[in-house]
């Protein structure tokens, strides 16, 4: 879906992607396509994680022993 | 060009000037978010132009560890505004809307200056300066370089000095939740309800639908507010209100027993998704808070400068320098700060010049929190201001008693006004609720209920801005204490190996107890404290956060010399010079000063002339509590004085590391390779 407006064309659908992608990382959890992008372009070989699996080991690395966030 | 900078720069200085010129009138809050925006706008242009081109000399060329560590998990190029939100939601939290509210008993102008210069010259130098550190050294931490820049004596004082701060931080924390929610049903009973909503949440997004964290959060938001509506029933009710109405002292041991249980549970089930709710709802609210100001635009109706700035102040004692530039850390500079930006953002960083955008602009965002609580405090009457956050000591526990109290100092107030706040807000009382969350929350529900719902929903609003501090409040008291254990078993680990192992329930079960033992013995400490506890933990805090800030800065500095730039070096010597200055003053006067409300050695000694006298002084009942007071006083002080020592030791070991890279002339900087991309 495309808006314009300012003499400028806007692709909503590519902004709402990338609005709910940050949502996802303020809590800690990257954007699953890339994971996948890098791990088939990089490590073929490898067992590629599934998407649950991915948000497991996401959730599970953000508060481990790091994850430190402010007061 | 140039003239719209000039304009600027008019416009900041004038609206300045109309903060600053007492004309016996109020003024109106809009002068001081346009004089913050000018003053942003200028320093993010200029400053931090110059920063990244002359001092830091960012390289477009050069590979960030996102590319260079590419692992498709913690290593992954991100794009700038994406990454910008993470680092935000990171590094603000409650501090900066907790140290503004304290700070605002000396007037809204000594707050306004220390936050506006404070994050130009030192917050927001020190978060670009750690992320850019952090960077060219693929993402590590910050103790990490400290031990490879400055040596392992310099890393290992660095990290008792954090966990130090990591206890204080917790404790006051706590402390600040107990004062919020201490014989408040409504607020009680939405914090309980908090936790099988988590759960609830927990489990759907491990089993049911797994990485749907909005649709989860969405949930989530439903309920709580739900339960923000039931606690008003509940508060209604005189059997219901009785079950949950807890005193301080209570609260304190649920949030102890809480910290313990809540930190040895699996993350997924109540930490993760709580941590979801408080990032989306904090975020949320701070756009709510900015556009409210906008809309309602309040009048300040506190004093610019008030009579306090003499160190006789009732929300905390000691005069502007050093104590005004402790009380406010976060949101002006926050060592804390160089935790997180040495964590995860470096990693996903994908160019060097974007650390100007995301290191120097994200802390300018918090500087703007800061101004909106600052905002928020000012615009209640001054007298419900000092209702809320004097200690019971010197105001009496009556709407008469403190009335007449705050009224004798020039701010007039009547005890209908003060109870007529309070069941405004649905709240029995509101005095003495120092700690910055309920004072927040009524200058928030007034702003709030200007834009939507009127004076019906301002007790809404007030619980719903209590719900949100206390929660992410509790999410740091949770994942703070996980970190604190991992701290304490790394350091154990040192003497002894078993104590590393995470998978030994024994060494995590101890170092979990010793942990929750640490901040819920200064919680506790601070709750049963007659002057409210806030009073002493928060320039503890203060004084540790800006420690660090010092910590991080220094090293900042050694890095420039290092990298033979001295010449510019000043950008990180100056604001680390300026803060060990007051954190060494702040110290030493916790320690020595002979006024016993602030210092600590002053205090534990009318407590023993009484006690050889015979006599019991409040808060103590017994021989035993007196010699508890005295117990505490001697504690604090030792802490003080750890706190000082630390400083002292990272700027000499700061010191002698410039010296001997001045005495070579070549770089002796550990950066790693980082390949040039190829053109």
């Amino acid at each position: 879906m495309i808006c314009r407006c300012f003499g400028q064309s806007f692709d909503l659908a590519a902004i709402a992607r990338r609005a709910a992608a940050a949502a996802d990382l303020m809590v800690g959890l990257p954007d699953y396509d890339s994971y996948a992008a890098h791990m088939a372009g990089t490590h073929p070989d490898r067992k590629l994680m599934t998407r649950e699996d991915f948000f497991r080991e996401r959730q599970a690395t953000r508060y481990g022993a790091g994850g430190i966030r402010c007061c | 060009m140039k003239l719209i900078w000039a304009l600027v720069a008019i416009l900041g200085a004038a609206s300045l000037a109309v903060l600053a010129i007492d004309r016996g009138e109020t003024v109106n809050a809009l002068w001081l978010v346009v004089a913050a925006l000018c003053v942003y706008a200028i320093a993010y242009r200029f400053y931090s132009l110059f920063l990244a081109t002359r001092v830091l000399r960012l390289d477009p060329a050069r590979r960030t560890p996102a590319y260079t560590r590419n692992d498709g998990l913690d290593y992954v190029p991100t794009n700038k505004y994406v990454l910008f939100g993470h680092h935000f939601a990171a590094i603000a939290g409650a501090g900066p809307l907790v140290g503004p509210v304290l700070a605002a008993q000396m007037g809204f102008l000594p707050g306004t200056l220390w936050i506006l210069v404070g994050v130009v010259f030192a917050g927001a130098v020190q978060d670009f300066l750690m992320l850019f550190l952090s960077v060219r050294r693929d993402g590590r931490s910050l103790g990490d370089m400290i031990r490879t820049e400055m040596g392992p004596f310099a890393g290992i004082v660095a990290s008792i000095g954090v966990l130090a701060i990591m206890v204080i931080l917790l404790a006051v924390l706590a402390l600040i939740v107990v004062k919020a929610l201490a014989n408040s049903p409504w607020g009680s009973f939405t914090v309980f309800a908090t936790v099988p909503i988590a759960v609830l949440m927990g489990c759907y997004s491990r089993f049911l639908r797994p990485h749907r964290v909005l649709e989860v959060s969405g949930i989530g938001f439903v309920l709580l507010m739900g339960a923000i509506w039931a606690g008003g029933a509940v508060a209604a009710d005189p059997v219901w209100a009785a079950r949950f109405t807890f005193s301080g002292a209570t609260w304190a041991f649920l949030l102890i027993g809480y910290g313990f249980v809540a930190s040895v549970l699996p993350v997924w089930l109540i930490l993760a998704p709580r941590d979801y709710l408080s990032t989306f709802l904090k975020i949320g609210t701070i756009c709510a808070l900015a556009i409210g100001i906008l809309i309602v635009m309040p009048e300040l109706r506190m004093p610019a400068i008030s009579r306090f700035i003499d160190g006789t102040g009732p929300v905390f004692a000691g005069s502007l320098f050093p104590f005004l530039f402790i009380t406010i850390a976060c949101g002006s500079v926050s060592g804390f700060h160089a935790l997180v930006a040495t964590g995860t953002t470096p990693k996903m960083l994908e160019n060097e010049t974007q650390l100007r955008f995301i290191g120097y602009g994200a802390m300018l965002m918090e500087s703007a929190v800061a101004i909106m609580a600052l905002i928020a405090a000012s615009v209640l009457q001054p007298g419900a201001y000092f209702a809320m956050n004097a200690p019971a000591a010197i105001i009496g526990t009556t709407a008469q008693s403190a009335a007449a109290k705050i009224s004798a100092w020039g701010f007039a107030i009547t005890p209908e006004a003060l109870t007529q706040i309070a069941h405004d807000v649905g709240e029995a009382t509101i005095l003495s609720r120092a700690g910055g969350a309920p004072t927040l929350a009524v200058g928030m529900s007034q702003i709030l209920s200007g834009v939507i719902g009127g004076p019906g929903l301002m007790a809404f609003w007030y619980h719903f801005a209590i719900l949100f501090e206390a929660l992410f409040i509790l999410t740091t008291l949770d994942a703070g204490t996980r970190v604190a254990r991992f701290m304490i078993q790394d350091l154990a680990g040192q003497a002894h190996p078993a104590f590393r192992r995470t998978d030994n329930w024994a060494a995590n079960i101890g170092a979990t107890g010793l942990a929750v033992c640490a901040w819920g013995y200064f919680l506790y400490q601070g709750v049963v404290d007659p002057l409210g506890g806030i009073n002493t933990l928060w320039p503890l805090f203060g004084i540790s956060n800006q420690m660090l800030a010092a910590i991080a800065l220094t090293l900042g500095a050694v890095v420039l010399f290092k990298m033979k730039r001295q010449r510019t070096a000043a950008v990180a010597v100056v604001p680390a010079a300026w803060l060990a200055v007051c954190t060494l003053t702040a110290g030493w006067e916790k320690i020595f000063s002979p006024i016993p409300a602030i210092g600590f050695l002053a205090h534990a000694g009318k407590f023993s002339a009484a006690l050889s006298d015979g006599r019991i002084l409040a808060p103590a009942k017994s021989v035993a509590d007196m010699h508890q007071v005295l117990t505490n006083d001697y504690v604090d002080c030792g802490l003080t004085a750890l706190f000082m020592s630390v400083v002292v030791l990272m700027l000499g070991a700061g010191a002698v590391s410039s010296a001997r890279a001045l005495a070579v002339g070549r770089i002796t900087t550990h950066e790693s390779r980082g390949e040039v991309a190829a053109q």
